[in-house]
């Protein structure tokens, strides 16, 4: 290894990844790729800010989520799309039945607020450690732990409040 | 390609599709039947069934791993390319 890779080289093989949490995040795909975008560009321009052989996806994971909060700020108005396009393009869905109860988790998942989504997206879906979290969305680590938990739990509480009810 | 395993237990859940008892199609995809389950209990405790907290995990796994495998679109590696373009031209 003579020279440092460029960390911008990356970045290709980091998308799928910037993708699934921006999707995830927001429910909404056109809104999600817009927020992709934006935080590749700016990636790009600041890249000298990365600290080399930190967690690249981490600090990409914070760019993305600042520029959805200023987004979100400035379309104050405008509510997240909860019965959105997204599953419709999901890739590989199963049954008839799991679609449906996928469905209602991923209804479920956009009705939290954006603290607890956030919170649970990076440590149980994206398998960030807490400590990575908590710099992601700039508070203690214990305020991570007890959002995932809460978020657990009011997913866990939706989901079984779901069940319960008679079919429509 | 650009397959992103989050953790172990993700790829576990693919291995598990080779296993004779699971079909494929239910690959790392809880059952709707343990979410339908009837809850005897509050919901104060079914909200922490241990059975429905897995099967979040699942879903959320799910969720990221049909994003994450979908070719990367168009747009963005055409914006990188030109990103790295005009970066060479500037020096």
């Amino acid at each position: 290894m003579s020279e440092t890779p460029d960390p911008r080289s990356q970045l290709v093989e980091l998308l799928p990844r910037i993708r699934a949490f921006a999707i995830s995040l927001c429910g909404h795909r056109e809104q999600a790729d817009d927020l992709v975008q934006e935080t590749l560009v700016k990636a790009w321009s600041h890249i000298e800010s990365f600290q080399p052989g930190t967690n690249m996806i981490a600090w990409l994971f914070t760019i993305l989520r600042n520029e959805f909060y200023s987004t979100r700020r400035k379309r104050r108005h405008e509510v997240p799309d909860v019965d959105g396009e997204m599953a419709a393009t999901l890739a590989s869905l199963p049954a008839q039945e799991d679609h449906i109860a996928f469905q209602e988790f991923r209804t479920a998942l956009l009705t939290l607020s954006d603290d607890y989504r956030e919170a649970l997206l990076l440590v149980g879906a994206s398998g960030l450690s807490y400590e990575d979290a908590a710099q992601i969305c700039g508070c203690a680590v214990g305020t991570v732990k007890s959002r995932v938990h809460r978020a657990r739990d009011q997913l866990g509480r939706l989901l079984s409040g779901n069940a319960s009810r008679p079919a429509a | 390609m650009c397959r992103y395993v989050p953790n172990s237990s993700g790829s576990a859940s693919r291995r598990g599709g080779q296993e004779k008892c699971m079909s494929p199609k239910h690959q790392g995809m809880p059952r709707r039947d343990v979410l339908t389950q009837p809850n005897t209990e509050a919901d104060e405790a079914s909200a922490l069934n241990p059975a429905v907290q897995d099967h979040i995990g699942q879903y959320l796994r799910h969720l990221y791993d049909s994003i994450a495998q979908e070719p990367v679109p168009d747009r963005f590696v055409e914006l990188l390319a030109d990103l790295e373009r005009k970066q060479r031209e500037r020096k």
